[in-house]
């Protein structure tokens, strides 16, 4: 489903990501993991279509996203790691924009908005201005927009932030349904514990370069996550 | 910790001025240039006014024995300047800074919170000051001399009198602050006043010969009244007027004490100001079915919604449209007016009703200059961009949304104004044409031109909407060669009837402009959506 295959990006001297190479598999939720800096976010805006990259392939589907940016971006949906929305649009219109961007129509985007709007306990709140919602109903928000036009792929950055503990619940529901159906979601977070029991496969990122990645069992082997990170991440180790 | 605080402020301060448009990197030399360029032209009109109005009013009074009303009007401008000026800074510095929350979480005394704020807001009267005082001083100086004791009760003067702005500012900004706190359609109270107040300081303008006169014929009544009602700028003008200690004396106590006990009450206040919660009544969603648009248009629908959120962006980027409609009323309501003064003016300069309809064009188009919208529209996306950057939308339906959005606020103006203007004017179906036609391609123009600086100099490092509209670098660059441009065609077209007529010569810039417009449009979707894509 996504393939990344020798991926740099570097700002002026510094390379942020270096030569990183992942593949994600259809049906697979991917973790990936590093400490500050490390080079998550910008993997991830870079899949996403945000930000540009330098050397490398990304490959969405079998489709190059550099020549093919509108069919990967079509298929994809973006969760950022601060959901910075339009403030001036409501719940409801923000939903509609995105639905209108997507060509949803009409009857499935109103089944879709409702479906996931009562799951996320937010419907009652969709004609409140963005501006007047907390931290984790934008999250919510966001979450809601990622699905509304049923993408194949999801990219998150630390998705849990701001959830309350019955939204969290729910989503780890929603993206192990969504994989079940044959789709993927690569995603970044610092929950450890959360990538340990969610993840198929993961991978661990330190200062820009891949450190070690596979099937989630296979990585931690007797260990808990936790505890293979901090080895790999130690600068002594 | 004051000192900390106002230092933290003042780098926050110029780093503004001086920050390129990508983190991190330190503005070009081109940019300074062109700020200071900016900051000079800026200078050089406002030191010519004062100097031209002081110049006309000092003989006058002095001969009547009222030198110290001319330093009462000198005081009296600055402050009111200066509070037009700073007043909404005021409201912002204070009450909407952004790191209010993080500075009430810090040990700190709210106080010391507040003067840092000051501090902020004294620099920027001072300056408004300068404008009017240096030319002021510079003309008495010029013409009657000044001695050692006059010049230190001057400069004393001019260090204190700012702080009568502040009490002012101060106090005006806590009651907008409190207002928009309380009610929901803030929006459109903001509007509201700065409607009020750039009408009073257009009507100010127009008037200024009157009041002029009434200063001039007037002055021993108003003197009289300055006297008895303005008791701190009584004393302050007799004081440099006449060197006297004492008036000094009585105005800074009248200054001074006013000033600490608004500090005072403010920084009591100040806590509670800024944590009062915003009334908000919550809307209960009801469900309607929802109603799809076409991709470009939902983009235009959003920029919309975003372009009218904000009062300060909309007072600030359709200026044109204001005058539009100021000027269509205007029309309309003294339409017999018109005709005589053209039958009048037509005397001194016999081709003017021949050539109406080209001149009436360049009017609207020079309004029109005035409509600054497209070229904040990429800035405005601020931390917001990672949205339409990573949704599947063509760039140049991105671009061309933002443009549209400046055709859809400038246009229907022009249009309303060149229908009315050609009606009062009984203008030929023709001529009728040029004057609606003109002024729609030049939108078109400058729409278009205001995207590609934008796409130039973005600048997503805004702390508030405000700042982007007002201190952005496209901003300048569109306002000034907007502005340029029209200057350009006004002495073009000049030199231009000795070899064709002025109708003649319009009709060939209308097709300059759909030339211009067509450039800039291929501009845009080539070059601009690589830059777009890299932005």
């Amino acid at each position: 489903m996504l393939k990344i295959q020798n991926y740099t990006k570097s700002y002026g001297d510094f390379k942020a990501v270096d030569n990183l190479s992942i593949n994600v598999e259809k049906g697979k939720i991917y973790g990936f993991i590093g400490h500050n800096g490390a080079g998550k976010t910008t993997t991830l805006k870079a899949i996403s279509g945000i930000l540009q990259y330098d050397e490398g392939e990304i490959i969405i589907d079998g489709m190059d996203l550099k020549s093919h940016p509108m069919e990967c971006k079509k298929i994809m949906a973006y969760i950022p790691d601060n959901p910075d929305l339009y403030e001036y649009l409501s719940g409801i219109q923000y939903l509609n924009f995105i639905a209108d961007v997507f060509e949803v129509p009409q009857d499935v985007r109103e089944e879709r908005i409702k479906r996931y709007g009562d799951l996320l306990e937010l419907t009652g709140d969709f004609a409140q201005p963005i501006s007047a919602y907390s931290h984790g109903m934008k999250q919510k928000l966001a979450i809601i927009s990622a699905f509304i036009h049923d993408p194949q792929l999801i990219i998150m950055d630390e998705p849990f932030v701001g959830l309350d503990p019955k939204a969290s619940h729910i989503l780890k529901t929603l993206m192990r349904d969504f994989c079940n159906e044959g789709k993927a979601i690569f995603f970044s977070t610092h929950v450890l514990e959360v990538a340990e029991k969610l993840c198929d496969e993961i991978a661990i990122i330190k200062k820009g370069k891949l450190v070690v990645c596979g099937p989630t069992q296979e990585v931690i082997g007797n260990d808990t996550l936790e505890d293979v990170f901090l080895d790999l991440v130690d600068d002594n180790a | 910790m004051l000192r900390t605080l106002v230092a933290i402020r003042l780098k926050g301060l110029f780093s503004r001025m001086v920050r390129g448009t990508k983190e991190g990197k330190k503005s070009g030399n081109g940019k300074k240039i062109l700020m200071g360029f900016l900051i000079f032209y800026v200078a050089i009109v406002f030191l010519g006014m004062s100097t031209a109005f002081f110049n006309m009013i000092v003989e006058p009074y002095v001969e009547l024995g009222l030198g110290w009303l001319y330093f009462a009007m000198m005081a009296i401008f600055i402050i009111t300047i200066s509070f037009i000026g700073s007043v909404f800074i005021a409201q912002q510095e204070l009450y909407d800074a952004k790191d209010n929350d993080l500075l009430l979480a810090l040990p700190l005394k709210p106080r010391d919170i507040l003067l840092s704020r000051v501090f902020v807001i004294l620099i920027f009267n001072y300056l408004y000051e300068a404008m009017i005082a240096i030319p002021a001083v510079g003309v008495y100086v010029f013409k009657y001399s000044m001695t050692i004791s006059q010049a230190i009760i001057l400069l004393i003067v001019l260090i204190t009198l700012p702080l009568v702005v502040l009490i002012l500012s101060c106090l005006f900004g806590w009651i907008l602050a409190n207002i928009m706190k309380r009610v929901r359609y803030k929006n459109f109270i903001a509007l509201g006043f700065s409607v009020l107040f750039f009408g009073l300081y257009m009507v100010a303008v127009n008037q200024i010969g009157d009041y002029i006169n009434i200063l001039i014929n007037n002055g021993n009544s108003l003197a009289a009244a300055i006297e008895k009602g303005l008791f701190p700028i009584y004393h302050m003008a007799v004081a440099i007027s006449d060197g006297n200690f004492l008036n000094l004396g009585l105005y800074l106590l009248s200054v001074i004490i006013p000033f600490i006990l608004v500090i005072y009450v403010l920084s009591m206040n100040f806590i509670k100001v800024l944590t009062l919660e915003q009334k908000t009544k919550k809307i209960e969603y009801k469900h309607k079915p929802m109603k799809s648009k076409s991709i470009f248009w939902s983009l235009v629908v959003r920029e919309i919604k975003h372009f009218t959120s904000s009062a300060m962006v909309m007072m600030n980027g359709s200026m044109g449209v204001v005058f539009y409609l100021i000027s269509a009323v205007a029309i309309f309501i003294y339409m017999d007016n018109v005709n005589v003064l053209l039958e009048v003016v037509s005397t001194e300069i016999p081709f003017l009703l021949e050539y109406i309809a080209p001149v009436a064009a360049f009017a609207i188009c020079a309004m029109g200059s005035m409509n600054l919208m497209s070229c904040t529209l990429i800035s405005l996306e601020g931390d917001r961009l990672w949205i339409i950057k990573h949704l599947p939308i063509d760039p140049k339906d991105v671009i061309m949304s933002k443009v549209m959005l400046h055709l859809i606020m400038s246009i229907p103006g022009s249009i309303v104004l060149s229908c009315i203007v050609s009606f009062v004017l009984n203008l030929s179906l023709l001529d009728a044409g040029l004057v609606i036609i003109a002024p729609i391609v030049f939108n078109a123009v400058i729409g278009l031109f205001g995207m590609v600086i934008n796409l130039l100099y973005p600048k997503f490092d805004w702390i508030n909407e405000t700042a982007c509209v007002k201190q952005s670098m496209s901003v300048i660059i569109t306002m000034f060669s907007s502005m340029a441009f029209v200057f350009v065609l006004g002495f073009v077209g000049f030199h231009a009837v000795k070899v064709m007529s002025l109708n003649q010569f319009a009709y060939i810039v209308v097709a300059l402009f759909i030339l211009m417009a067509y450039g800039f449009y291929w501009l845009l979707t080539t070059w601009g959506v690589k830059v777009y894509n890299e932005l």
